[in-house]
């Protein structure tokens, strides 16, 4: 993980903007991962099949589930008729 | 060149935090220098050595979130297994879930602090925009399930005392939307920290109806009996109700986010662990208290079956006088406010992270105006629908926590995958031991889940 502040990293731009004493205090306390405006995005992570099913299966399971608990609660109104 | 005597720039910011620094002029937000003055309190109390304040600075997201967890529905139905079993099986087996729910939110304080992301956040970069808005909406709409439940108990509550429906409400409403005005983490957390204690007032409630000795307690915990009744379709119920009052989807989301906006790093993942465990044992025991306080009505063969909300405090009156009944009821409302707080943040969190705006009780209103508004908006559209004339709450309210156990099981498995991601974990992803407590946990969900399944499929299978 990169925990150097971004007032010593190279930027993209031709000339980088000197930190101000007080941008640098922000940044002495904050990570760069911490500031709102410059975390690197992780990039995607392919799901293998394996786990797509796996995720597809506990989907199904979910909506299954939910039907059984409409009946559970049908069976316990009418019981208490 | 001498400077100007308005350039904040060049204020000694070494020794003395600036009385105003403009946030356009320095390049970094508003939301950076809140969360660098609270960042700057924890690293001159590390250095200093003073452990005690540097807990007090730490603590909050796994304290709110197990004490959140404890909210309306759940201290409901830990008041229903009292009254239907009294003291015995279900005590050892709710210390049981707790733990079942550090193991899972302990995972949360690691992913946040290693990646400096929210949880959906997390899911949307790393698995794509369908599984991240996935999650979002399968949160946002349990949630909102969840949030009905919520001003359920506000009303029920404070209409032990009298108050109107409309005003317990609207009051509710009024404090959710001062605190998150504050526009600061640290105030809104130390705000609902002081509200969440109040979730062990189920202790004397506990101690004034005093219905079994303190031998007779510890021997349910080794015994993990009696089970008077045995296994029924009504214990499998309550199984299932008392997980769903431990281990929920917006807890995995609410913490991982806190932990991001209060800017705990992974120099802090020590104290989170301890703020979570803290956490746990505090709801662990006000969840065990509220089921020996309604146990005289089980002693006594009270129907508890019918009871809602404020009835369960009206019934305890004759064993816990009004005092306890009084108490029952302002713990009633306490649950309901501080998971109202809790369960809309997460909700907006999600929706920030995913819509990649704002998501930080630090960022201005002007700035992160969606952010407020889905917070708000949260809350206020649970508590329409609770004011709504013969709206169904009693279904939803038997729903809701039922629905959470069996939503869990999808929320783990991106949770597992994620914090064993060496990628964007590093050294801190899951060890061997961590994985099989995780899946362990996962696995005997989707048990409960089929069990009561099968049970309500064939109702016939067991005694009811």
């Amino acid at each position: 993980m990169n925990t150097k502040s971004p007032c010593a990293m190279e930027t993209e731009t031709p000339m980088p903007r000197p930190c101000s004493p007080a941008q640098s205090w922000v940044h002495e306390f904050l990570e760069p991962d911490q500031l709102s405006a410059s975390k690197m995005r992780y990039g995607r992570r392919p799901l293998r099949r394996g786990t797509l099913i796996l995720l597809w299966m506990l989907r199904v399971y979910v909506v299954l589930m939910v039907f059984i608990v409409a009946l559970a609660i049908r069976n316990a109104f009418l019981g208490g008729n | 060149m001498k400077p100007p005597s308005h350039d904040l720039a060049f204020l000694p910011v070494r020794n003395e935090v600036p009385i105003q620094l403009d946030a356009a002029e320095l390049g970094v937000s508003v939301e950076d220098i809140k969360r660098a003055r609270d960042r700057r309190h924890v690293h001159r109390n590390r250095a200093a050595r003073r452990r005690g304040t540097l807990l007090w600075l730490l603590i909050g997201p796994g304290i709110l979130v197990m004490l959140g967890e404890n909210d309306g529905p759940s201290m409901i139905s830990y008041a229903t297994t009292g009254a239907a079993y009294g003291v015995g099986f279900f005590l050892p087996f709710i210390l049981l879930t707790f733990a079942m729910a550090y193991v899972v939110q302990e995972m949360t304080v690691r992913l946040g602090a290693a990646t400096k992301r929210g949880h959906a956040e997390l899911i949307y970069e790393r698995f794509g925009r369908f599984w991240g808005f996935f999650s979002m909406a399968d949160l946002v709409i349990g949630n909102l399930l969840t949030l009905v439940t919520e001003f359920i108990a506000i009303r029920a509550g404070l209409g032990f005392f009298g108050v109107p429906p409309v005003a317990a409400v609207l009051g509710a409403l009024v404090v959710n939307v001062g605190v998150v005005l504050t526009q600061r983490y640290w105030t809104w957390e130390r705000v609902v920290l002081g509200f969440a204690v109040f979730n062990l007032i189920f202790v004397p409630v506990a101690i004034l109806a005093h219905p079994v000795s303190t031998a007779q307690v510890l021997h349910s915990f080794l015994a993990w009996g009696p089970l008077p009744g045995g296994f029924t379709n009504g214990f499998i119920l309550v199984v299932m109700a008392d997980i769903g009052a431990t281990v929920t989807p917006w807890m995995l989301f609410f913490q991982q986010s806190a932990v991001v906006d209060k800017g705990l790093t992974t120099a802090d993942i020590r104290h989170g662990r301890i703020d979570t465990a803290l956490g746990a044992a505090a709801a662990a025991v006000a969840a065990i208290a509220t089921v020996i306080a309604t146990t005289p009505l089980f002693l006594h063969h009270v129907a508890a079956s019918n009871l809602a909300g404020a009835d369960f405090a009206r019934a305890l009156v004759p064993y816990a006088g009004n005092i306890g009944a009084t108490l029952f009821a302002l713990g009633l409302f306490e649950a309901g406010l501080v998971a109202s707080l809790t369960i809309s943040l997460s909700s907006a969190y999600a929706f920030g992270e995913v819509t990649e705006s704002a998501r930080s009780l630090n960022r201005p209103l002007r700035d992160g105006w969606p952010f407020y508004t889905v917070l708000m908006a949260a809350a206020a559209i649970a508590a329409i629908l609770v004011l709504i004339p013969n709206a169904p709450l009693v279904f939803i309210t038997l729903i809701v926590n039922v629905i959470a156990v069996l939503a869990m099981p999808p929320a783990i498995v991106f949770l597992l995958l994620l914090v064993n991601d060496r990628e964007i974990m590093g050294g801190f992803a899951n060890s061997r031991l961590s994985n099989f407590f995780g899946i362990s946990v996962t696995v005997l969900l989707v048990l409960a889940g089929i069990l009561f399944g099968i049970t309500t499929v064939f109702p016939k299978l067991l005694p009811t």
